[in-house]
């Protein structure tokens, strides 16, 4: 806060440049308090059964146990099973929405066909329908399709398009010059070569978002396997830790262990793609 | 689609075909090439559509009247009527629902404040600004279970951090709440989680907000003599309305379809103290077998939801002010 009697710039400068240092650290402490449950976690999965809950908190185990750890791999069914299917459903997930969000996207913004924007239109307000309208419906589908305990429950959705992501990649589409297209299709080229040698290959920031959002609902996809998985060797991560937490019951360090596990491929994209993720956040205000 | 291009042979070639005007079969060959790559490129899509979406709220709708049972398949359900409808009066798992809804939404206002206060103290520039903001975005990103299984350890009633250090506070080991499986305070601690889960997003949207105002009107402000405070009140609050406006729509829509969380942390319990209706509506589908009223249900929310939409359409001109 600067002084407001204080006349004499010089002053008002250093004043200002306290102010700025002493906010700086009120907020990065309010940032710390934000983050402490995750501190917590990571510390928590290499303590002992016994020195879980010490308090004062020792931030840095003494001794360190990774007991935790050892446990989620010794399991009948190991957690690599289920960071295998997780992986399994994210690779598959991730090709479907890539090509239908992006082919859609296209089809959308540079495609004049009949009726495009009224299809459009209501494409995007079918997602005012809450998902329990739907929820019911998507079941019998899928059970009727002989889909339920598979691991095809997870993946599939994603071949068809989420309505964010089509929303996404129209409004990128969109921004390429018409003229870019006009003159490939001059030249003979028809919609899929311009969608292939034109369209994808200018989108490349757009697409790695597009990619990295989906990743996330994806990976942290807990209502699907809720829903549609029986069998433990199916289960994906988010899944399996609830699954692994029930079982056990009250072992804090393993079940630390596997949130750790679970989410270090979401933290370290975060890290990555954090500028672009938190641009498209803004742009589309996407609510997860 | 207009044809610019200054390529005289292409000009003409162009010309040539579409010369016979709108009963040419050129002109008609683009077309059904656009119509055919259109609709193959968004075929997923509308699959998507009609399948999921349309026949979806068709049966669901359909199944509302009837006395469904997941179990016994979609045959032996029995036209009821509006039994599943009335049914909902007096019922007490609806009404303790929906009453945990509405004190839910009181999360938004809490969240909001919070956000806009931070966002713009981020805003005024401070050293580390972007890894102060990905601290607070950091929940977001993370999945359901994380959270649920981290906060039920945090919130422990006997040994849990949060108590130890209330404890240690000096408050009386009687006067310690329970949290998750108290009564009283489930809710309550709920509600903590989902500020703390979400206000990372909010300072996000409102960071976007604030930058898009003028230096000006704060430059103006300050030649008036206006301080800190009243430039907030007068200048950020008012220019942030739009934000504001869309974050409450997003949040009460968002709020009123919670449940796998609540279904986590507390699977609606202790009693129930954490119950939300879509929380109701997953449970009366699938683990009581009560389908065809789920169905019901959900309309009720699809219902709700609408008309809160509706409302918020209709308030944008007038809450909406610069």
């Amino acid at each position: 806060m600067t002084s407001r009697t204080n006349k004499r710039t010089g002053r008002k400068k250093v004043g200002r440049e306290i102010g700025k240092i002493l906010l700086s650290v009120i907020i990065c402490a309010a940032g710390v308090a934000m983050i402490f449950p995750f501190l917590w976690m990571v510390s928590a999965s290499f303590k002992g059964i016994n020195d879980v809950f010490e308090f004062p908190i020792r931030w840095i185990p003494n001794p360190v146990s990774t007991k935790g750890y050892e446990l989620l791999f010794s399991g009948k069914v190991p957690f690599s099973v289920f960071y295998k299917n997780s992986v399994i459903v994210a690779v598959l997930g991730l090709i479907g929405t890539f090509f239908s969000c992006t082919l859609a996207g296209y089809s959308y913004a540079k495609i004049n066909f009949y009726g495009r924007d009224k299809i459009f239109l209501v494409k995007l307000s079918s997602t005012m329908i809450p998902s329990m309208v739907t929820i019911l419906p998507t079941f019998m589908i899928y059970s009727a399709l002989g889909l339920v305990n598979t691991r095809a429950a997870l993946w599939i959705p994603w071949f068809l398009g989420g309505a964010m992501g089509v929303f996404i990649m129209r409004q990128f589409f969109v921004s390429l010059p018409n003229e870019l297209i006009e003159a490939a299709r001059i030249d003979g080229a028809s919609h899929p070569g311009i969608y292939w040698n034109i369209a994808l290959p200018s989108s490349r920031a757009a697409i790695s978002t597009l990619l990295f959002l989906y990743f996330i609902s994806i990976w942290n996809d807990y209502e699907r396997p809720l829903l549609y998985l029986r069998s433990r060797e199916l289960f994906t991560l988010p899944f399996a830790v609830k699954y692994f937490a029930d079982d056990q019951f009250q072992n804090y360090p393993a079940i630390m262990a596997a949130n750790v596990c679970m989410l270090i491929p979401i933290m370290v994209l975060f890290f990555v793609f954090q500028k672009s993720f938190v641009q498209s956040i803004v742009t589309t205000g996407i609510k997860g | 689609m207009s044809n610019n291009q200054h390529v005289p042979g292409n000009e003409q070639r162009l010309r040539k075909r579409a010369k016979p005007g709108k009963t040419g079969s050129g002109l008609r060959s683009i077309k059904a090439k656009e119509n055919f790559w259109g609709y193959l490129f968004i075929l997923p899509n509308l699959v998507g559509f009609f399948v999921f979406t349309l026949f979806g709220i068709g049966f669901s709708l359909t199944m509302s009247f009837t006395d469904w049972n997941l179990i016994k398949g979609v045959e032996s359900a029995g036209f009821i009527g509006l039994a599943n409808f009335k049914s909902m009066i007096g019922d007490v798992y609806l009404g303790a629902s929906l009453r945990n809804n509405l004190l839910l939404l009181l999360v938004i206002p809490i969240n909001l404040v919070l956000a806009a206060t931070l966002a713009s103290i981020i805003n005024r520039g401070i050293y580390g600004r972007s890894f102060a903001r990905s601290l607070f975005f950091l929940p977001y990103v993370t999945n359901v279970v994380a959270i649920a299984t981290v906060w039920q350890a945090l919130l422990h009633p006997t040994a849990g951090p949060v108590n130890s250090f209330l404890k240690s506070m000096g408050v009386s080991e009687a006067a310690l709440p329970m949290w998750l499986s108290d009564m009283k305070w489930a809710l309550p601690a709920l509600m903590i989680i989902l500020i703390w889960k979400d206000l990372g997003y909010n300072i996000l949207m409102y960071s976007a907000g604030l930058q898009n105002i003028s230096k000006d009107y704060y430059e103006a402000a300050d030649i008036d003599g206006a301080n800190a405070f009243k430039k907030f009140l007068h200048i950020t609050v008012p220019m942030l309305s739009p934000t504001t406006f869309l974050l409450t729509t997003l949040g009460i829509i968002s709020s009123l379809q919670m449940w796998s969380i609540a279904q986590i942390i507390t699977n609606g319990g202790p009693g129930t103290a954490t119950y939300t209706l879509a929380l109701y509506i997953y449970r009366s589908a699938f683990i009581t077998y009560r389908t065809g009223y789920a169905s019901a249900l959900s309309w009720l929310l699809c219902i709700i939801i609408l008309v809160i939409t509706l409302i918020q359409w209709r308030g944008q001109k007038k809450w909406v002010n610069y």
